[in-house]
């Protein structure tokens, strides 16, 4: 079983996520390929500041 | 048979062998219960047969502390008590229920949850439920649980007859009990007190408040001041801790399990195991997942896009084969029972005369913790084992305090006359009996210890079954 850890996003992120777009998942996706989020471990789960709480595989 | 209470006059006298007040699920039970054996029953209930507001303003009281439902709405003064507005739902307690909690003071049952299982399919007979309450593993830490649904029974509806035409029973409306008159250690006689204002007098061998979860620790400590305190040597018990079901919106989920049929009852219930909640250090919850509109699912799948694409696509290609669907997640909880949580006597008094509740409640820190947590663990091993994933509202992750909107608690009014073996810690002991006084009994939730999460109705009935074979066994009823 992955271990899940919690992940903090950066808050472009969201902002950008309130903008609809027909592009927005593909951008979003491009976001997510680089280091824009900031992994720290913990036991906790894994708490985005969207509410998500996903597994490390999630993202 | 019902008998006209109004007209009798000051120096009536009415004989009977048990003397219940209060027709709810609590009260009706007992005396349907003892009437069917052959025991004589006078049954009293201080409303009329139907509601009227007359009745209902007598419950007036004033709530401090948490936001809470005005005291007369909360419950129902007439024929058939609380019933009258009933939910139907229903779930005995869970057996862990019942233990002593290491990391909570004050819980713990003087009984099990074997005490009281033989007495649950005569329960399930009574709500008109099958008795089936599956109970399994959904991950290691989660257990799916199973409700089931009361049509709902109206106690007085569906009793109505019983009285009218019973031997065993005389049932008296629109008149309420106003003091209980010890001599030693019985309960010698009661006063009651009709619409009107007329008041006479009840001899019977046993008496048996059921006025319900405020009610019997507003009287009783009316009329233990009024009679000296010989009623209850227990001042620092008698009202205190109070309890509620705390109701909250945890937030959605998406539900990614092939195969599982979540919403065939209209809901998907769940709960952490035994291990799972005292390892977490927290009380018992239920957690109710309900399915979301379509509209509704698509737009928490586009959410999740923003964050995990990849999940995301994968939930929108589930969502199109009806492998995946939304559901509102909301909870209703065990609150810990802490003494500051009481049913006092207010200033204000009612139209007899009697001192109207003041009711402190509020919900602890540990009570945010025990559904912060339980959802925290249910999110999880739903991640953990790929069976969805849960988007949680604002206040469970940005550590607010419990909103309070809509849903604030279950209209579920426990402790107050809490049941212990020890007169110190309890106002009944484990038969229900008041702790110093022989013929003095007390059934509804107000005797529980702690509330698990499960609505209380079904253990109430459980529990007046109980109480009428133990008052048939000791010989005091029969």
């Amino acid at each position: 079983m992955a271990k899940i850890f919690s992940v903090h996003a950066e808050p472009a992120i969201f902002a950008l996520c309130t903008v609809e777009s027909p592009h927005r998942r593909r951008f979003i996706a491009g976001l997510l390929s680089i280091p824009l989020l900031k992994y720290l471990p913990g036991s906790a789960g894994l708490r985005l500041r969207s509410g998500w709480v996903l597994h490390q595989d999630d993202v | 048979m019902f008998v006209d209470a109004t007209s009798f006059g000051a120096d009536h006298t009415e004989h009977s062998e048990v003397c219940i007040f209060g027709s709810g699920p609590a009260g009706m039970t007992l005396a349907y219960r003892l009437a069917s054996q052959g025991t004589r029953v006078l049954l009293i209930e201080a409303g009329g047969m139907d509601y009227e507001d007359w009745s209902q303003d007598l419950y007036r009281g004033k709530v401090i502390g948490d936001t809470y439902y005005d005291l007369s709405d909360a419950r129902l003064r007439m024929f058939g008590g609380s019933s009258n507005h009933w939910g139907g739902r229903c779930i005995p307690l869970d057996a862990h229920d019942f233990e002593a909690h290491p990391h909570f003071e004050n819980t713990g049952w003087p009984i099990t949850g074997k005490d009281l299982e033989p007495y649950l399919q005569a329960a399930c007979d009574i709500v008109e439920i099958p008795n089936t309450f599956t109970d399994s593993n959904f991950t290691p830490r989660i257990r799916k649980t199973m409700f089931q649904y009361s049509p709902p029974v109206l106690f007085g509806e569906k009793y109505l007859e019983f009285c009218a035409d019973s031997p065993n029973i005389r049932t008296c409306l629109e008149t309420a009990l106003t003091d209980l008159q010890p001599e030693g250690q019985v309960i010698s006689q009661a006063r009651v007190t009709t619409r009107g204002g007329e008041s006479w007098t009840i001899k019977a061998d046993t008496f048996v408040m059921c006025l319900g979860g405020i009610e019997n620790s507003r009287m009783l400590l009316w009329m233990d001041a009024n009679n000296n305190h010989a009623l209850n040597g227990n001042r620092d018990v008698l009202g205190s801790y109070w309890m509620e079901h705390p109701q909250a919106y945890l937030g959605d989920v998406l539900i990614d399990a092939p195969g599982q049929d979540f919403f065939s009852e209209g809901e998907a219930t769940f709960a952490l195991s035994r291990a799972a909640q005292f390892e977490a250090g927290i009380l018992n919850a239920g957690l109710e997942l309900s399915e979301a509109a379509y509209g509704r699912t698509k737009g928490m799948i586009a959410d999740l896009l923003c964050v995990a694409p990849a999940l995301g696509t994968r939930m929108m290609h589930g969502i199109g084969k009806s492998l995946v669907c939304g559901a509102r997640l909301q909870s209703h909880w065990e609150q810990a029972p802490v003494r500051s949580n009481r049913v006092q006597l207010g200033a204000e008094l009612d139209a007899f005369g009697i001192p109207q509740t003041e009711l402190y409640w509020q919900r602890s820190t540990e009570d945010r913790t025990t559904i912060v947590e339980t959802v925290r663990i249910f999110a999880e091993e739903l991640a953990n084992h790929d069976l969805g994933r849960a988007h949680l509202a604002k206040w469970v992750r940005e550590g607010a305090p419990i909103p309070n909107d809509v849903l604030i608690a279950g209209w579920h009014h426990m402790g107050g006359t809490r049941m212990s073996d020890d007169p110190a810690r309890g106002v009944v002991d484990k038969n229900l009996k008041v702790h110093g006084l022989g013929n003095l009994y007390i059934g509804g939730s107000s005797v529980f210890p702690s509330g698990g999460y499960a609505n209380p109705t079904l253990t109430i009935i459980q529990m007046s079954l109980r109480l009428a074979e133990h008052l048939g066994q000791t010989g005091l009823a029969l």
